[in-house]
């Protein structure tokens, strides 16, 4: 056989594999903020998020993954209010602006721009990469490869998909463990912000 | 007569020779390795301190002073790093910096051998609670934080270290760094809207050598402003910025006033001598007063610090006045006035007066304190040898200027016979009693012995490293203790002890924190400890460690093999070791390694709020030791002005005695006036006008000191020719409130301290000088 049919058969072969992995298209921060923006035209205007969450562990050699379930505030100027309450009972609030447990800040600040799909944030970190899948749900994945060799020895991948809305983030760690979050939210205006959330997230 | 003759030409060509070779000694030995500190805090002892206590200052000081920190922001990330890029290329394309560090390894570090020694390592917050209830906290809060948001960051994954304990120490390290954080290789900081790149750069050299300064401070300039034409914001910080702009200060007012002083000094030899050979030749003396003076300095001291530069240039003029004088003893007879008479006139005298004031200099130099030291030589030097030039050359090279009486001897006569009205017993009755008055005012003068009179730095360079300092967060304070001990192990015990003393003054908000290298380095003991807890509470049966296991659903084979990998007894981490790795860069700069008795280290701190708290800690504390070079500067400087006062005192006593050996006790009595009540005035009028004094008034008035023994002796030797002796000293204070005065408007504190004490101080000496020691006949006597 010549090499040309050949390289042709394995392309062939391998494009349906292609087709259902974002990390196969490479975008540049702006082509992915104006993709996002397309799929999410009122992205902007989302000040406050609220719903509720399912996240699950996939931890090598446990044959079983952690579930856990609980609430979520992530409200875009103040930060993330994240509750736990099954199996266990545990709030976490993580700031915008930083001010947590020595090494904590960066976890923070990417998990806070992740949640709020701040494109700016993540591509100082990450390179990019956009699939939309048509008619099928989720519609659209935002593929997040680490660039600083700090974060490359973290994590291997996180891949953020939607529907109109973020609905589910999975993150694929350097050591082969993997989360899966599952998120079901409902965005909001500011002023349907509480007193004492507002108190929670503002130190 | 010709025996006379042979002297003076054998003592021309010998003198002439020592010069020749003083100046080839120079040319070759001395110019080539001639280094001007500009480091004021250098010409301080740190006595305070154990020698091997000092030596670690002195090292870690050092270090501090070559690093040089630059941010280079830009509203625009990419922007910020594309400046950032060029910066630190041009910075390094100059090959004048020992490293510039623009990209970060962070994240690369190899964590492998933490690894392997963890169940040593546990975070000081995780020790504490595992002590607690069993470890019950330690339990739950893993339990949370393995259902938490799946983005914490682990050093090791959930199967090998269910508790994060690794993941915890490391992040107790990760404290030092501030809101700083590795993005696409660079170091940023996120603030105020502005994107901001670290670069740390470090010279290879000495900070406070002026060559050195010349050579970096363009470059870094040169590329601050590329980058601002780039549109970026620079913020630089570094000790070299600041010694080189002291230095530039220095080096422009030493310019214009030594010029404008030079021109005028200059002026008056003409007026006076009509001629340009007295010009030249005191040109002559000066110099080869000012390189004998350098090269004794820098043979001895191995520099010459700018202090002893501009105090010893002060002294120099004193030189002048020996030329002056001896050429103006050619007014007393003028028809048959040779140089050679000259000699035997106003020898004796010039000899006498440099006698005194070379005493009175060399007993600063009996102290055992470099500065001073370094100074007294210096102005002993420079005189001893100005006072040879003009006894051994001018008998044959001077000669006599053009005919007639000049005008300034006639305003000199004119002059003195003005004060001579207001001479006699009732000036010395008001003298004595002004300066009693001031003597007993003495006791109401202030002092103030501020670190801040040695350096003042430009409010712009000042704002920049606040800039800096609140942006990076983190940045040591000039204080830090010094710890040690006999061998590492000690070392890192006792940083221990320390460290648990800091963190409650943490809690206290005595402080905002510290870097300390056992917190990434426990001693063996404490590691030992940490195995010992952990077998206690986590890693045995019924312990927490297998109940989180359970509770995660861990399989039991796995939760066995987790206990059996505990109990393998692995040996402590140590710091030959650690010191190998990469991890260990970050500390680096604060272990000290072995000293001359044992080892040490040091805990840098920042946003330190109580300098007390920390002293006492440290003084209850055995190899603990603070270490505040700001408040042990002030504290020095306070000690050097009382040992100078003293010396001040004994010097007039010293010259006094030498006078009475030649004069007699009254005459010498009478001679010691002047210079005395000049100088209690001086002092009284300083504390008047408002100023605290200090160290630097004290030294002015050293040189005042010489000055006016100068005028009493030589009116006492030119009884004879009072005419001439006046116009001598009276050029002479002329000159040297000229180029005093001019050092007064100095920007730099001591500077101005030396000049204006100077300014006072010979003004009133040569008044009273003039007014106290009459003639008996109280009649000028000669007329041209």
């Amino acid at each position: 056989m010549n090499p040309v049919p050949c390289g042709l058969i394995a392309l062939l072969l391998a494009a349906p594999l292609l087709a259902a992995d974002v990390f196969e298209h490479p975008q540049t921060p702006q082509q992915a903020q104006n993709r996002l923006q397309a799929a999410m035209p009122e992205i902007e205007q989302v000040q406050v998020l609220r719903g509720r969450y399912v996240q699950r562990k996939f931890l090598r050699e446990i044959p079983r993954p952690l579930t856990s379930t609980g609430e979520f505030l992530l409200v875009r100027d103040l930060g993330i209010w994240w509750h736990t309450q099954v199996p266990l009972d545990a709030e976490l609030v993580w700031r915008r602006d930083g001010g947590h447990a020595p090494g904590l800040d960066i976890a923070a600040s990417m998990f806070f721009a992740v949640l709020a799909l701040d494109v700016d944030t993540l591509a100082r970190s990450f390179d990019l990469f956009w699939m939309e899948l048509g008619s099928q749900t989720p519609q659209w994945q935002l593929g997040l490869r680490p660039r600083d060799a700090a974060l490359v020895g973290w994590f291997h991948q996180i891949t953020l998909g939607g529907a109109g809305q973020l609905q589910q983030v999975s993150i694929l760690e350097a050591t082969g463990d993997r989360t899966e979050i599952e998120l079901m939210a409902v965005a909001q205006p500011r002023s349907s912000l509480t007193a004492s959330e507002q108190q929670r997230l503002e130190r | 007569m010709s025996a006379e003759k042979d002297g003076v030409r054998w003592r021309f060509w010998l003198w002439t020779a020592a010069m020749a070779a003083l100046v080839l000694l120079f040319a070759r030995v001395v110019a080539p390795q001639l280094r001007i500190e500009t480091d004021l805090f250098a010409l301080l002892p740190v006595e305070e301190l154990e020698p091997a206590i000092a030596a670690a200052q002195r090292q870690h000081s050092g270090v501090q002073s070559r690093k040089l920190i630059f941010l280079i922001g830009a509203a625009d990330a990419g922007h910020a790093r594309a400046a950032a890029t060029q910066f630190a290329g041009s910075l390094r394309t100059t090959r004048m910096f020992e490293s510039v560090l623009l990209e970060t390894d962070g994240g690369t570090v190899d964590w492998r051998l933490y690894h392997e020694h963890r169940h040593g390592l546990l975070a000081e917050a995780q020790r504490r609670a595992l002590r607690k209830d069993h470890g019950a906290q330690v339990l739950a809060q893993a339990l949370r934080d393995v259902h938490g948001p799946g983005l914490a960051p682990r050093a090791l994954p959930v199967v090998q270290d269910p508790f994060n304990f690794l993941g915890a120490f490391i992040a107790q390290q990760a404290a030092g760094f501030g809101d700083l954080r590795a993005e696409q290789g660079l170091l940023m900081l996120h603030k105020g809207g502005i994107h901001h790149v670290l670069i740390s750069a470090q010279i290879g050299q000495e900070a406070f050598s002026v060559e050195v300064q010349d050579r970096i401070v363009p470059a870094i300039r040169a590329a601050e402003a590329q980058a601002r034409n780039a549109g970026a914001k620079v913020l630089s910080s570094g000790v070299i910025l600041h010694a080189a702009a002291a230095t530039a200060r220095a080096r422009s007012e030493i310019g214009w006033v030594g010029s404008l002083s030079m021109v005028g000094v200059a002026l008056m030899i003409l007026l006076t001598f009509r001629s340009l050979r007295p010009l030249l030749l005191g040109a002559l003396v000066l110099g080869c007063g000012a390189l004998a003076a350098l090269s004794l300095c820098q043979l001895l001291f191995g520099k010459v610090t700018l202090i002893a530069l501009v105090f010893g240039s002060a002294l120099i003029g004193v030189a002048v006045d020996y030329s002056i004088h001896f050429l103006a003893d050619q007014f007393r007879s003028p028809a048959d006035w040779t140089p050679r008479r000259a000699l035997r006139h106003v020898g004796p005298g010039i000899s006498m007066g440099m006698g005194c004031a070379v005493l009175g200099y060399l007993s600063l130099g009996l102290t055992p304190l470099p500065g001073l030291r370094q100074m007294a030589v210096f102005s002993a030097t420079g005189l001893m040898v100005a006072c040879g030039c003009v006894l051994c050359w001018y008998p044959l090279l001077a000669a006599r200027s053009g005919p007639g009486q000049p005008s300034p001897l006639r305003w000199a006569l004119a002059l003195d016979c003005a004060v001579a009205r207001f001479g006699g017993p009732r000036a010395r009755i008001g003298v004595a009693a002004i300066a009693l008055i001031a003597l007993l005012g003495l006791a109401r003068v202030e002092f103030a012995d501020d670190v801040h009179l040695l350096s003042k730095s430009a409010p712009a360079l000042l704002a920049d490293d606040l800039h800096v300092r609140e942006l990076l967060g983190t940045v040591p304070d000039s204080q830090f203790f010094v710890v040690h001990g006999a061998t590492p192990e000690a070392v890192l015990q006792t940083e221990e002890h320390l460290r648990k003393a800091l963190d409650a003054e943490v809690d206290d908000r005595t402080m905002d924190g510290y870097r300390a290298l056992s917190l990434a380095l426990p001693s063996q003991q404490r590691q030992r400890d940490n195995r010992a807890l952990l077998a206690e509470q986590v890693y045995r049966d019924g312990g927490i460690g297998p109940a989180l296991m359970n509770r995660l659903g861990f399989p039991p084979e796995l939760v066995t093999r987790r206990l059996d990998e505990f109990a393998v007894t692995a040996p402590p981490l140590l710091a030959a070791d650690w010191l190998a790795i990469a991890a260990s860069l970050p500390w680096r700069d604060l272990w000290l390694g072995s000293l001359d008795q044992g080892y040490g280290s040091i805990v840098s701190l920042n946003g330190i709020k109580d300098f007390s708290a920390l002293r006492e800690l440290a003084a209850a504390m055995p190899g603990v030791q603070f270490v505040d070079r700001i408040a042990t500067v002030s504290a020095l400087l306070e000690r050097y002005r009382e040992l100078a006062l003293l010396l001040l005192a004994a010097a007039y006593v010293l010259i006094g005695i030498a006078m009475a050996l030649r004069y007699g006790t009254v005459d010498a009595t009478e001679l010691m006036a002047a210079p005395l009540c000049a100088a209690l005035l001086t002092i009284a009028l300083l504390g008047g006008l408002g100023g605290a004094l200090n160290l630097f008034h004290v030294l002015g008035l050293f040189v005042v000191l010489g000055l006016g023994v100068d005028y009493a002796v030589f009116l006492r030797e030119g009884l004879a020719s009072r005419g001439s002796t006046v116009l001598a000293i009276s050029l002479s204070t002329l000159g040297a409130m000229l180029s005093y005065g001019l050092l007064s408007f100095s920007a730099t504190p001591f500077i101005r301290a030396i000049g204006l004490t100077l300014l006072i101080g010979v003004g009133l000496t040569w008044v009273l000088a003039l007014l106290l020691q009459r003639p008996a006949a109280a009649i000028p006597t000669e007329h041209a």
